[in-house]
């Protein structure tokens, strides 16, 4: 008996521990004290404190130490080694949760993908190694709907169609204390939509340091704005202290997303809170994307169902123009087109500010500069959306090994990642990398195939390129290129950064007639600029035609039949003059053309004057006509490709088509890129066999900026490109034509035996093409498709194909496309599958179900392994402040700083610094004066001078000095500061 | 699983009770055929309301719809954004080219027909067991084809659920009769006291298992199919296979083993205590013959429910389990359907379910008939 119980109370405690293990809340993360002055926790409003911060926030200790790299090692001896670092590296799929762990454990290296802001404190006590890059960045987005009395559709007031109480907001948040408390300190608290601490921001250093000071979190004076507004709008506080109107409570709806990293959930709840410290009754509505995209998105926001959004936003990679971001992020005109940013009515000034700058109307970089200053205090007095924080991500992994990684967007998007990746101490060994499912989530293949980061990092390694994109800058270094000149058109604002760029400009630059403009799918050649130059001719002959027969039209008795018999002969004159046998018939005389005729009879008679009549019926003429014309009159004529305002010419080495081979052994030839150019076209356009509607918008895009190629030799290869865009850094727009289609790297062989299947309607390069022909998304790795690319490849070698011959044809034999042909047939039958490319990895094997991907050395790689060998850690700087502790009012003083390498602690190089800048706030946190550092020595010494006649003008009391670095390496400034007493 | 098995034999002895007497015209044949063409269509109505509802439900009857064009146009608007090709666009341009862009994705998924013809088709394709295409997912291979996307984990997933499964199965009914023999012994009171472990479930174990065998130990891995780089040889792909087996399935069966057997004991313990046994046991049948004889074929419908039903469930997957151990099953590719709203995976899915559920129902039927004097063919039907 005595045992019956003893069990019975075993199982109990047995079952019962589990229940409280299981319920019991995870260990918390370490956390930082939050900031002082953020004593008010976020669910006790009432107990926040009154006095304003001090401001600006001081950059966190995530934000001083970007990539905790590894400690600095001997430099290795010169390497004779070629291809990558490593033998081999191993990817596979690891859960998140467990990265760390298992890097402790020696299971993996390296967790690539990186992990959020909140793991920060778990890496740095398991006392790995990581790198530090931007990630996704939270707003508060609000719903800007309101009438002249900021009323909703059904009369309710909407308190955020106040531009003054969004401005308001800004100061009820406490971005230190979210950071501190939610992020552990490892994210940036963001007051702007520039990338904080990035390329613009760091351009704007002053300015940015000085608005986050003046909008430092004060949520009394976020009280009164709102209570001064919410009055003057009508509103009156009930006996409750919650604002009523009409006679009923002002009801927040707040869209708060649960689902993601879950932080948006404490954000949503932080920010209710201090609505209802300032008055406001919250209705918190929970729910994940796609709960609650049916009501920021999808409703109409007069109808008032929702007024704020915890908006989620994604950073691709370092970013060094952000100019159009306050068109994007606020103005009515953004390009997100949704009806919350149509309802927003921006200043004026700030719409015209935000479109100048949108639009490139500036001439000097100091114009564009002038340009930003305006925007960010009118951005923030605008604040359709309040910025939070932006996040950082941590990949981390085991210090004996070196990983560079983009700062902008992480390990995984950084070409140079495996160009670089070694052990400290060794030439060779095995890396594992963990990262996400999304290794093999879509099928690769280099035209359209998988677009995830886990893929494309994958892919990179087994990749070259003509120019290897900077993880510090955001700006290119040349890989296979030798060297490039860009002309550009005078008062083109750009610049050169790197010596293998020669900028000039000149006043005109015209496209040469026999440059390539665009391509002529149905008879498979490119259409030159001689070509464009007669289309042009023709379509405005058949536009004067289509004038004058519009001329002959009756306005006032205009119907249907009048429309069919305009565009009938429009169509027969059209024939006559250029040869075409265009037939507007059919089209006109289906069910769909009929309604369409009829529409637009009845739209045109519609319309008020007869200019208008008439420019209409001249339109639907020639659209009709248009639409059925197979020739290339009505696209090209209608481009005008004679000049452009710039023109890259790309230089690559006399030996390049010897020393550069494909991993299947054949040597890179003029062909590859012949190939990466046709695609470039034949993919996108309507009549090819490979057509994807779904890249025809992406093809539209291109053309509407892209002026004319032109090979300009092939021994060595040289190619000039003429653009309509013009990166304002001229090492940004070198195109170089390598054979990478987007999506991966590939000889030309393999993209037309893909081309072959596609056009064969068995496969399909994309996902839409796909299930709209009902075929399988190509992969080149793995699954049906590998047996349907086999069969083409051995048509392909028995038919000596030459792939768009007309052109293909002079760069290649039919006895050189059956070796090339031969050499793909031979790879696959070693790795079972058609990866192919030129870079220091090759892909080994892929294990798809298993979510297991192996590189291996490729030891015929061009380059030694060493040649990136300096970017092997970022070279992040750190700013240390000598000076007096006090000042005297009327008296001049001086601050030293120093700049110093954050791995080493070596002196950083004057030279490789841009600028230093210093600020002074009082006890307020106002900025009081902003001045620029002297540089006093080599060794990145300057000299922070305050003069007698700024000191005159401090008040006495504590202080404060920032000063900030802005490095030419890394895009990432380093800033200190130090508090001092101003004695009267 | 145990549950289950139980209401089943209470159905089955309602059913078994004694029929009426047979009229001289109520053929065995006729019987049958009625009885089967009559459950045949009872299961084939069944199946199709099954299904209809499985799509309603994955679609939310419709709202789906209004999501999806949501997230198109949010997803859509951020790709354009945020990629680099297209930043020095017009804005005209870009807005162009990510109206262009929400088209053609909803066409692709089918938005432009109303969501109760599709639906239709939908329904009319699993019924004749067209699967179709998948809207979103591929294949780990990269296939589109529900066919192969299932088929693909299908291994993976029976090798995790069928190990473990019948490992619980046949230990717990062995084990269970066993102690229904020694009933009161020390082993017994043993699993009765630790059958509350059964309260956490698979995952929990998971958890623990990871973190004393992979993340302490380093003797086992902590998740995957296989060693990285996976092993040339087939031999050592199939013993890296088995190796990473060890954790996944071992966290099932430590999950519900001794529930299992408690479950399995009690029943046996109902049936050892008939007074036929009894009898039996009086007239000096040894324990081996009274445990064949009289234990185990009353209780041998039940057994064989229990095997069907744990048979189908095998093809479900253990999705937490799966996703812990990073387990490529299809658990984790039914619940990503389900998140995704891809209803023809989550159709394909149901459909299998459903007809193998039906068939072994149907089926269940007749070897009752076969194991079971006691209990006839639509004997029932024609009282």
């Amino acid at each position: 008996m005595l045992r019956n119980r003893f069990y019975v109370a075993l199982g109990l405690l047995a079952a019962f521990s589990m229940i409280l293990g299981a319920c019991a809340a995870p260990a918390p993360a370490p956390t930082t004290q939050p900031a002082a002055q953020a004593t008010s926790a976020p669910t006790q409003p009432t107990a926040a404190p009154a006095q304003p911060t001090s401001a600006p926030a001081q950059p966190t200790a995530a934000s001083a130490q970007p990539t905790e790299a590894a400690k600095p090692t001997e430099a290795p001896a010169q390497s004779t080694r070629h291809g990558g670092w490593l033998d081999e590296i191993d990817y596979s799929v690891v859960d998140g949760q467990s990265a760390i762990t298992q890097i402790q454990a020696d299971a993996i290296n390296l967790f690539s993908y990186g992990l959020a802001s909140d793991k920060l404190a778990d890496i740095k006590k398991a006392d790995l190694c990581y790198t530090q890059s931007y990630g996704t960045y939270y707003s508060l987005l609000f719903n800007p709907y309101g009438n002249a009395k900021h009323e909703y559709a059904d009369g309710r007031l909407n308190p955020f169609s106040n531009r003054k109480i969004r401005e308001a907001t800004n100061w009820a948040v406490d971005r230190n204390y979210i950071n501190q408390e939610i992020y552990a300190g490892g994210a940036l608290p963001k007051l702007f939509p520039l990338t904080t601490q990035l390329v613009d921001y760091t351009d704007l250093i002053a300015e940015a340091r000085g608005l986050e000071a003046k909008y430092a979190y004060n949520l009394d004076k976020a009280k009164e704005i709102v209570d001064t507004e919410m009055t003057a709008m009508g509103a009156k506080k009930g006996a409750d202290g919650k604002w009523e109107y009409n006679g009923k409570p002002v009801k927040i709806t707040f869209l708060i997303r649960n689902d993601g990293d879950g932080t948006r959930l404490q954000l949503g709840n932080y920010f209710g809170t201090q609505l209802e410290a300032m008055g406001f009754a919250v209705e918190h509505k929970e729910g994940k994307s796609s709960d609650l995209s049916p009501l920021w998105i999808g409703s109409d926001p007069k109808e008032g169902q929702w007024d704020i959004y915890t908006g989620g936003w994604g950073s691709n990679g370092l970013n060094r123009d952000e100019r159009t971001i306050f068109r994007e992020m606020y103005l009515p005109n953004s390009p997100q087109g949704i009806p919350l940013f149509t309802d927003n009515v921006p200043d004026p000034e700030f719409q015209k500010v935000g479109d100048d700058l949108a639009d490139g109307r500036f001439k000097t970089l100091q114009e564009r500069h002038d340009l930003m200053v305006k925007a960010l205090p009118l951005s923030v007095q605008d604040s359709l959306q309040v910025w939070l924080v932006d996040l950082q991500s941590y990949a981390p992994f085991n210090c004996d090994l070196e990983v560079s990684s983009d700062v902008g967007a992480g390990v995984e998007t950084t070409f140079m990642s495996p160009y670089t990746m070694r052990f400290k101490d060794k030439e060779g060994g095995q890396v594992k990398v963990g990262t996400t499912a999304t290794l093999f989530t879509d099928p690769w293949n280099p035209v359209n195939g998988a677009n995830w980061v886990t893929s494309a990092y994958v892919q990179n390694a087994t990749a070259g390129r003509g120019t290897m994109p900077d993880p510090y800058t955001g700006l290119a270094w040349p890989l296979r290129a030798e060297k490039a000149d860009l002309v550009a058109q005078t008062g083109t604002p750009v610049q050169t950064n790197l010596d293998w760029v020669n900028l000039s400009f000149e006043d005109t630059i015209k496209v040469p007639d026999d440059a390539w403009v665009d391509w002529d799918p149905v008879n498979q050649k490119f259409l030159t600029a001689a070509d464009a130059a007669k289309a042009k001719t023709q379509y405005d002959q058949v536009k004067a035609k289509a004038d004058e027969l519009v001329g002959a039209v009756a306005l006032a008795k205009l119907d249907d039949a009048a429309l069919v018999k305009l565009v009938t002969d429009l169509a027969a004159a059209y024939n006559t003059a250029s040869g075409a046998t265009v037939d507007v018939t059919k089209a006109l005389t289906s069910d769909e053309g009929k309604q369409a005729v009829a529409d637009k009879v009845k739209e045109i008679q519609e319309l008020k004057t007869d200019d208008e009549k008439k420019a209409a019926l001249a339109e639907f003429a020639m659209a009709q006509v248009g639409a059925q014309d197979t020739g290339y009159v009505f696209t090209l004529g209608q481009r005008d490709v004679s000049t452009a305002k710039s023109k890259a010419v790309i230089y690559y080495p006399a030996d390049m088509f010897k020393t550069v081979k494909w991993h299947d052994g054949s040597a890179l030839s003029p062909a590859d890129f012949i190939m990466s150019m046709i695609l470039t076209f034949d993919y996108g356009k309507p009549g090819s066999a490979i057509y994807d509607e779904d890249v025809a918008g992406n093809l539209e895009a291109f053309l509407s900026h892209f002026k004319g190629v032109q090979i300009l030799s092939t021994d060595p290869l040289t190619i000039a490109t003429y653009d309509d865009n013009v990166f304002s850094d001229a090492e940004l727009n070198i195109t170089t034509w390598w054979p990478n289609y987007g999506f991966g790297e590939a000889p030309w062989q393999s993209v037309a035996i893909g081309n072959e299947a596609v056009a064969a309607k068995e496969l399909a390069w994309g996902t839409g093409q796909a299930d709209r022909n009902k075929v399988e998304w190509m992969s080149f790795i793995g699954g049906p498709s590998l047996d349907i690319l086999s069969k083409h490849l051995d048509q392909a070698i028995a038919n000596k194909t030459i792939p768009y011959a007309d052109v293909m044809g002079k760069y290649v034999t039919a006895d050189e496309a059956v070796a090339r042909y031969n050499a793909l047939k031979k790879w696959y039958a070693d790795h079972k599958h058609f990866w192919d490319g030129t870079g220091p990895y090759y892909l080994s094997t892929a294990d798809l179900n298993a979510g297991v991907a192996v590189s291996k050395q490729n030891p015929d790689f061009v380059d030694l392994s060493d040649r990136w060998s300096k970017f092997g850690q970022a070279p992040l700087g750190e700013a240390a402040l000598d000076g007096p502790a006090q000042l005297k009012v009327g008296e001049a003083a001086e601050y030293k700083a120093t700049f110093t390498y954050q791995s080493s602690g070596d002196a950083y190089p004057t030279k490789d610094i841009r600028a230093v800048k210093f600020l002074l706030y009082d006890s307020t946190g106002a900025t009081v004066y902003v001045g620029a550092g002297t540089p006093t020595s080599d060794e990145g010494v300057f000299t922070l001078a305050i003069p007698a006649d700024v000191a005159a003008k401090l008040t006495a009391g504590a202080g404060r000095i920032e000063v900030a670095g802005v490095f030419i390496p890394v895009a990432i400034p380093a800033f200190t500061s130090q508090d001092y007493v101003v004695l009267p | 699983m145990s549950s289950k098995s139980l209401a089943a034999n209470a159905e089955t002895q309602v059913r078994s009770e004694p029929t009426a007497k047979k009229s001289f015209d109520d053929s065995t044949l006729i019987r049958m055929t009625k009885y089967t063409g009559i459950r045949l269509v009872t299961m084939a109505i069944t199946v199709t309301i099954g299904v209809y509802l499985t799509i309603l439900i994955a679609n939310m009857g419709g709202y789906v719809d209004t999501i999806m064009r949501n997230e198109i146009r949010d997803n859509t608007t951020q790709s354009i954004l945020a990629n680099p090709s297209f930043r020095t666009l017009s804005t005209e341009a870009k807005q162009r080219l990510i109206q262009e862009k929400i088209t053609s994705e909803e066409n692709r998924l089918g938005l432009n027909q109303p969501f109760a013809v599709r639906s239709l088709g939908y329904l009319t394709n699993a019924l004749t067991l067209n699967l179709g295409r998948a809207m979103q997912m591929t294949s780990d291979q990269g296939s589109k084809e529900v066919r192969l996307i299932l088929l693909e984990r299908l291994p993976a997933t029976l090798l995790l659920t069928g190990t473990s499964e019948l490992f619980l199965f046949f230990v717990s009914v062995f084990v269970a009769l066993a102690l229904s023999r020694k009933y009161g012994g020390w082993f017994d009171k043993f699993t009765i006291a630790l059958s509350p472990t059964s309260a956490a479930p698979p995952w929990f174990y998971g958890i623990f298992l990871i973190l004393i065998f992979a993340a302490v130990l380093r003797v086992l891995p902590f998740g995957g199919l296989v060693d990285v780089p996976p092993p040339d040889n087939k031999i050592d792909y199939a013993l890296s296979v088995l190796k990473h087996l060890i954790l996944p399935a071992a966290s099932v069966i430590i999950a519900s083993i001794f529930l299992s057997i408690y479950t399995w004991r009690t029943f046996f313990l109902i049936f050892s205590s008939e007074d036929y046994v009894e009898v039996a046991k009086a007239k000096g049948l040894s324990p081996r013959d009274v445990e064949q004889r009289y234990i185990l074929r009353p209780t041998l419908p039940t057994i064989i429910t229990s095997f069907a039903l744990l048979a189908i469930t095998l093809w479900t997957g253990f999705t937490l389990t799966e996703t812990i151990f990073l387990w490529p099953g299809l658990g984790i590719t039914i619940y990503r359907a389900i998140g995704l709203y891809d209803t023809p995976v989550i159709v394909g899915s149901t459909i299998i379910y459903a007809y193998l559920l039906a068939i072994t129902v149907l089926l269940l039927d007749f070897i009752y008939a076969l194991v079971d004097p006691r209990v006839k063919i639509g004997g029932g039907g024609s009282k």
